[in-house]
């Protein structure tokens, strides 16, 4: 099976080969047979990665040691889901599972457009090509999945304990999905430069690949942040990691995007902005990889140890020149008739939210790369963590989050002070008063405060605009007030949608900034001994231990107890996976919409039944679980059918024919 | 005059974000400021290792200099003259270093002035439009000629 997968890589790489080429000359010759050809190459590159893919589960399933990789990410007692999540635990899995979702994503592009955007599709075609004849060559020359070792070890060396945890299983694919996914937009956004169609016909083609992306982005962020939380026991959910930084950094971009997209779909303007955040998202979902697998950054995710950097840098350095270059070509069709009615305008507030978050993605980069300048440049290595990253994208965040409050409410082309006065005195209102709420309430720290109040200043603008929206409904269609806020949404889940999201966002931000108060503790205590943190007094009562053929664990049981009354009783364990040699915590978390209990059993000293614990007290941090479901939430009601949009594509679609901008069908 | 009006002005941003910095060491803050050695790649505080070599006894040697009442900057230095530059888990607010503090907030300024006067000139010759009411839009309520608009699409359409 595994010379059947290798066999497939080499022959997709060939085949994606010809697809570039073919589609290529097809354009040039202005013969579709060609082109078509290079289409069904393309779909014959899915089907061989698939197959390969398949070998490479098949091995990990059937656990044939003898394959290097299968021995040094699985082991005869692995779980079957992490068996399966071993597929993408390594460098040479996951380099074959990004090939699979990304010759997956191609061919299903390539099916929805198969009548239309027929001038687009073979740069489309050859741009998604290309991305997949360079992973494709990693996989087949440099990384090989299937390299099979000299001897037949008895058992194989199993997956990292830490990533043997279900939040690991659905983490890292939805982390990737959201990488591959961004190169849909990015191959169309280059077939609209080479070929000149720089319309909005691109744009709206591509519009839900970009939601993808984002959605998944988000996920896999937010998945990753809960994995950090339950894993690593030290009672945070980021860190600031350079591979926390690779993943955050398109997601800035592509929402930056999001948003500037929708001045160009209104007003025909930013074009140039709009392609070069699709080429930035892009570039970054590669710079991200490239940090991960160059081992220039020490991160505890990477990959470090696998000389890839020079292949990833050489590919980004490609894929800039080209891009950049096309996009420079361009410039002189891109640009628009640029008109804004005033700069108190929501134009206005989407170009400030658009600066904030590419400068966001900028300091992120910059602190992520510093370090290599400062040993460059003054040969002294140097460390930018959590603390530098907290004090620069704090103040960024934090204004990020006041212009998400001012969007939706301030008028498009132009707002008067007196429709201002209206539209933000009760937002602003409510803001006060949740800022000198929870100041009262003793949550007296200067950063939080400032949050609290524009979290309140925000939620009460977009629930505004959705009372008053409803309102309308009301009073003119006679609906009932259920009804009324349904189809005010389903008419217009674009608009409504993105609200959810905020709300989302700035739920998640009022979860961050219960950081502000967390309370922790370290104790040593005997068995029988109580000990008190917060408002919690608890009771160590022992350990006990269990034993399988993968992992010992000593379970320690602590009784909560609130005002004398027992509350929970929590279960911490510290584990050892046999066949890593490894001990790792699993601590116990009892959260509420309050607090979070986040319990760590750090050591046990059998011989004195001493148990050192740590203990956090993680205040409002389930809000951000609880926003991150919103946001995913509201991307699916953006992501909803919608007759609108569909009648807008067709506008688009005509008014580009009569341009002569595409031939369609 | 301007340049240098503008560098204050970045740099008090710094300060006031990084108001950390000013306020009396303690050891929490103390820890924070300190990359753990021991790869986990936290700070010496959120080191999740309990029986970790280099952050046990950093905790209790920041601790001690504590109590002896030595300043932020001189427990610092004695980790930095110990370990490196590296062990400091932000970069000092000196020489080179400066720069990955200034270049975030001068990219964001330069951008915020330089969108300013964009969009200033791009409104420059415009006549006064009417205020479009985010809740007003026809999403909101429904009207006869964008119905109307809507069958003859699905007609065209189908």
């Amino acid at each position: 099976m595994t010379h059947l997968g290798t066999l497939a890589l080499y022959l997709a790489s060939l085949l994606s080969a010809y697809a570039v080429i073919t589609s290529l000359w097809g354009v040039r010759t202005r013969r579709t047979a060609w082109i078509a050809s290079g289409t069904q190459a393309a779909h014959a590159v899915c089907g061989c990665v698939v197959v390969a893919s398949i070998a490479l589960l098949h091995a990990l399933l059937t656990r044939d040691f003898n394959v290097e990789y299968v021995a040094s990410y699985s082991s005869s007692t692995l779980p079957i889901q992490y068996t399966v999540a071993a597929f993408w635990g390594g460098q040479k899995g996951s380099l074959l599972f990004w090939a699979l979702i990304h010759c997956l994503f191609s061919s299903v592009v390539l099916f929805q457009n198969r009548t239309k955007n027929q001038e687009l599709m073979p740069y489309v075609t050859a741009t998604l090509m290309i991305i997949a004849l360079f992973f494709l060559g990693l996989l087949c020359f440099i990384t090989p999945p299937f390299e099979r070792l000299s001897f037949i070890p008895n058992e194989g060396s199993d997956l990292n304990p830490l990533l043997q945890n279900y939040w690991m299983t659905i983490h890292p694919p939805a982390l990737y999905l959201g990488f591959i996914s961004a190169s849909v937009p990015f191959a169309f956004a280059m077939a609209a430069l080479a070929t000149g169609k720089l319309g909005d016909v691109w744009i709206r083609t591509t519009r839900r690949w970009a939601l993808t992306s984002w959605f998944f982005l988000s996920l896999g962020n937010l998945l990753g942040g809960r994995w950090a939380y339950e894993v690593l026991g030290w009672g945070g959910y980021w860190a600031w990691d350079p591979v926390e930084n690779a993943a955050i950094m398109p997601w800035f971009t592509a929402t930056a995007y999001l948003h500037s997209v929708m001045i160009q779909e209104k007003k025909d303007m930013l074009k140039i902005w709009n392609m070069t955040l699709v080429i930035l998202t892009f570039a970054l979902t590669i710079f991200g990889t490239f940090l991960t697998r160059s081992g220039v950054i020490s991160s505890v995710h990477s990959f470090t140890q696998s000389g890839l950097g020079p292949y990833f840098l050489t590919f980004l350095a490609f894929i800039l020149i080209v891009s950049i270059g096309l996009l420079i070509y361009r410039v002189p069709d891109l640009r628009s008739a640029n008109e804004f009615d005033s700069l108190l305008s929501r134009e206005s507030a989407f170009l400030f939210n658009n600066l904030v978050l590419v400068g966001l993605a900028f300091a992120t980069f910059w602190g992520t790369i510093f370090p290599i300048l400062s040993e460059w440049v003054r040969g002294v290595k140097i460390t930018v963590g959590p603390p530098f990253f907290n004090q620069v994208n704090g103040p960024l965040g934090v204004l990020l989050l006041f212009l998400t409050g001012i969007g939706p409410i301030i008028a498009w082309r132009r707002a008067s002070w007196i429709s201002l006065r209206r539209q933000f005195a009760i937002p602003l209102l409510v803001g006060l008063t949740m800022g000198v709420g929870f100041f009262v309430l003793g949550y007296r720290n200067y950063y939080a405060v400032v949050i609290f109040s524009l979290v309140g200043f925000v939620l009460a603008a977009i629930l505004a605009e959705f009372s008053r929206g409803t309102r309308a409904r009301q009073a003119m269609l006679h609906e009932s007030p259920p009804q009324a806020l349904s189809r005010l949404v389903g008419k217009n889940p674009r608009r409504y949608g993105g609200y959810i999201v905020h709300i989302g966002v700035i739920l998640i931000f009022f979860g961050v900034a219960g950081a502000f108060f967390t309370i922790e503790k370290q104790i040593t205590v005997s068995a029988e001994q109580s000990f008190d943190v917060g408002r919690y007094t608890l009771l160590y009562t022992g350990i006990t231990e269990s034993e399988d053929a993968h992992i010992a664990a000593q379970i320690a049981t602590v009784q909560v107890v609130v005002d004398g009354q027992q509350i929970d009783t929590m279960y911490p364990e510290k584990r050892f996976y046999k066949k890593q040699n490894q001990p790792t915590t699993e601590v116990d978390i009892r959260p509420t919409l309050l607090e979070d209990l986040y319990l760590v059993l750090g050591s046990y000293d059998a011989p004195s039944g001493l148990a050192t614990f740590q203990v956090f007290i993680n205040p409002l941090v389930s809000w951000i679980w609880i926003g991150g479901f919103i946001l995913i939430l509201g991307t699916c009601v953006i992501m909803a059918p919608n007759p609108a949009e569909r009648h807008a594509f067709a506008l688009a679609r005509a008014s580009a024919e009569i341009r002569g901008e595409v031939v369609a069908d | 005059m301007q340049i240098s009006s503008l560098l204050s002005g970045l740099l008090f941003v710094v300060s006031i974000s990084g108001a950390a910095v000013a306020a009396p060491p303690t050891n929490q803050a103390m820890e924070a400021s300190l990359t753990c050695q021991c790869s986990c790649g936290l700070t010496v505080h959120n080191c999740n290792h309990l029986q970790c070599g280099f952050a046990i006894p950093a905790k209790e040697q920041i601790a001690e200099l504590l109590e002896q009442g030595k300043s932020r900057q001189a427990i610092l230095s004695s980790f930095v003259v110990r370990y490196g530059e590296k062990v400091l888990s932000s970069p000092t607010a000196t020489g080179f270093n400066l720069a990955a503090w200034i270049a975030p907030f001068l990219v964001v300024f330069i951008g915020a002035v330089s969108i300013g006067f964009i969009v200033l000139r791009w409104t420059k010759n415009r006549p006064h439009a009417q205020a479009v009411s985010p809740s007003t839009t026809p999403t909101a309520i429904p009207n006869p000629y964008q119905e109307r608009l809507e069958k003859e699409l699905k007609t065209f359409e189908s």
